[in-house]
């Protein structure tokens, strides 16, 4: 049987080798090209906001004097817990230049992206129900006092970066990249594959240093006349605590506020007041908290009820206002009057009593440290008075 | 047979010296005790004394608003920027103008329009180029009133290098522009319309100054400045008034920089809307 095959040519014998090896090795160069510059470190900037906000400089200084920085630095946001979302998925209704009535970024919004858990839209609502819904929040059904004393989602939360090499393993690089190769061994997707575990080891780690907690919370708690307008007292009560020594020095696992008001079991967003009865520092619930169940580590596992009710924080200016002489008037000053309220509400008489006990113990030795101290100067200038007096006179006789 | 020495004799000569070195070595040893004391003092019966605060501390003056801002907010970033802020926000430069010491790092605050797009030059051009236009003569020659020469260059914000080129993009420059003016015989040095001390001499004496004299005082500063400063289209046009080549900026860079996209939109808008197209809300 004769096969009408026509004789390869020149030019026929190349174009196979054109078709089959070049065409798809260029197109294999601009894909992977392609897919290179979408995985790069470069923020998704549909909206052209970079084109003036990557310059360093640009902000200025606002009405009430404080400086506005507008700059952003594309490469670091990408790498960050927001790094995926576009500017407008955030601050919502700039449609104009220059920038006007620009509304704060409300955290509750839906951020247009896929929750992989429902695979509905992600939003941080129902996080910012229960926060507005905790002591801080400024309040659901009822607006509460002072809502400008309340802390925003930013005054605490700050867009931090991601580190994909700080995961489980401490700061051991290697031992991070050797996770990550055995995630993308079945997740191909290396840059998802380094979100994801990103984002998983960033949750699990400690974001903030016992100190930075306390310098957090005491950056409120410490202001004196901000709490006296809520009734409360300034934080510097928890400085006077062993709690805090070990907080100072550095010690491994020492509490710092977290520890007692978020204990296991309970989030920041939620924090109750004390009378709450899922508060975690409420009376029914104290013994728990101090044996910090299920925490890393047990802090007081065998508290008793008497443990549990003595006082974490020292005596402050609730108490010293119930010891005070004309504790049954009310001050006029408000927050003052507020302070006296919530004391009587809040101080027993036990306290009280221990407190006044402790302030005599703290007179007494005021007194007696005086005292000693005092005469044993005394003494010692007497005995120099005298050591010099008798030299004098020996001086007087050896002359004669 | 020689006479023992008395307490009367030990206070004449050598004795007296001795007697003195023996004074301060005892006061010297004796101090820290004394100072020891004061601060147990402090602890036990003052407890409630803030000992860090100075012991007179005069009335704070009402200084101008324009001023407060910056002399009491020394230029920080705010406390943990939500997006995170690089070192380039706040680059330390050796070489920077005189305009800084009143009018902080973000001078703009008047036309809302263009307040915060005029500070962004500020990372990479001095207040002088813009605000001391130095054009005289027909030919609108470059010079100082004295008639030095001026030309613009970069001035290195480590070294205080004079340079043509840079390296750098978008505002994250190692270096300003600023003008330089050379005299006959001489080496080029930075063109500092306002002294120093001028502006130094000037915020010691504000809270002293009544409203009257800080405006006349100003204006007197003010005085060798440009009444109308170097505009937007006057730099971002082809043979504008810098000279981006000479700058050592690349050829595409220059070419989007006298482009008329962004000069027109402010000069012709007064409000400029983004085209909604760009909106992907709800997509």
């Amino acid at each position: 049987m004769k096969h009408n095959r026509r004789k390869p040519t020149r030019l026929n014998t190349r174009w196979p080798v054109f078709f089959n090896f070049v065409i798809p090795a260029v197109v294999c160069f601009f894909f992977f090209i392609g897919i290179g510059y979408a995985q790069s470190d470069a923020s998704p900037d549909e909206e052209n906001c970079l084109i003036c906000h990557r310059y360093p400089r640009m902000g200025r200084y606002d009405e009430a004097g404080n400086k506005r920085v507008y700059y952003i630095n594309d490469q670091l946001f990408a790498k960050s817990v927001h790094g995926k979302l576009r500017c407008k998925s955030c601050h919502v209704d700039l449609d104009k230049i220059p920038h006007e009535n620009v509304k704060k970024v409300d955290c509750s919004i839906k951020c247009h992206l896929k929750d992989p858990s429902s695979n509905r839209e992600f939003s941080h609502r129902g996080m910012v129900e229960k926060y507005e819904n905790s002591v801080h929040g400024k309040g659901v059904n009822r607006q509460k006092k002072f809502p400008e004393d309340r802390p925003t989602c930013a005054y605490c939360h700050s867009n931090r970066s991601y580190n994909p090499y700080a995961g489980f393993w401490g700061k051991s690089e290697a031992l991070s990249r050797e996770t990550l190769a055995r995630c993308q061994g079945c997740h191909t997707d290396k840059a998802w594959t380094e979100k994801v575990y990103a984002h998983f080891t960033h949750r699990l780690r400690r974001r903030r240093t016992q100190d930075e907690i306390v310098k957090l919370c005491t950056s409120c708690h410490e202001d004196k006349q901000k709490m006296a307008r809520h009734g409360l007292e300034a934080i510097s009560t928890y400085k006077d605590t062993f709690h805090w020594i070990l907080v100072k020095y550095g010690v491994h696992n020492a509490p710092d506020c977290i520890t007692c008001h978020v204990p296991v079991g309970y989030t920041t967003h939620e924090i109750r007041p004390r009378d709450d009865a899922m508060s975690p520092i409420n009376k029914n619930n104290r013994i728990k908290t101090c044996s910090n169940q299920g925490g890393i580590q047990n802090c007081h596992p065998n508290a008793t009820i008497k443990f549990a009710e003595g006082r974490v924080h020292a005596y402050g200016t609730k108490v010293q206002l119930m010891a005070a002489a004309d504790k049954t008037k009310v001050s006029g000053n408000e927050e003052e009057s507020l302070l006296i309220v919530r004391a009587r509400e809040e101080i027993t008489q036990s306290e009280l009593f221990h407190y006044r006990v402790l302030s005599l113990i703290s007179l007494f030795y005021k007194i007696f440290i005086g005292l000693v101290v005092g005469f044993m100067t005394m003494h010692q200038l007497l005995v120099h008075r005298r050591i010099k007096r008798n030299a004098r006179k020996e001086d007087a006789h050896d002359a004669q | 047979m020689g006479k023992r020495p008395t307490a009367s004799t030990l206070k004449r000569g050598p004795g007296r010296v001795k007697r003195i070195v023996l004074f301060f070595l005892k006061a010297i040893y004796l101090s820290p005790f004394v100072v020891f004391g004061l601060w147990l003092i402090g602890i036990v019966y003052f407890q409630g004394y803030d000992f860090k605060k100075p012991f007179s501390s005069r009335p704070e003056k009402k200084e101008e608003k324009v001023l407060k801002v910056f002399l009491h907010k020394q230029e920080t970033v705010p406390r943990q920027h939500f997006h995170m802020v690089d070192q380039y926000v706040e680059a330390p430069t050796e070489t920077q103008a005189v305009c800084v010491v009143c009018h902080g790092s973000y001078a703009h605050s008047k036309e809302k329009k263009t307040r915060a797009i005029l500070n962004m030059h500020e990372g990479f051009i001095s207040c002088y180029v813009c605000h001391s236009r130095q054009e005289h003569g027909q030919g609108k020659v470059k010079t100082t009133p004295s008639g030095a020469r001026i030309k613009f260059l970069w001035v290195d914000s480590e070294t205080g290098e004079f340079k043509n080129a840079v390296k750098g993009e978008y505002g994250k420059y190692p270096a300003q522009i600023f003008p330089i003016e050379y005299s006959e015989g001489e080496d080029g040095r930075i063109f500092t319309p306002i002294k120093l001390e001028a502006a130094q001499a000037f915020l010691n004496l504000l809270p002293e100054l009544t409203p009257d004299q800080v405006s006349s005082a100003k204006a007197k500063l003010h005085e060798p400045l440009s009444k109308e400063p170097v505009s937007c289209a006057d730099c971002h046009k082809k043979d504008g008034y810098l000279d981006f080549k000479s700058l050592g900026f690349p050829q595409q860079r220059i070419d989007h920089l006298i482009s008329t996209e962004f000069v027109g939109m402010f000069e012709k808008y007064k409000t400029f809307y983004l085209p909604s197209v760009l909106d992907f809300r709800g997509n």
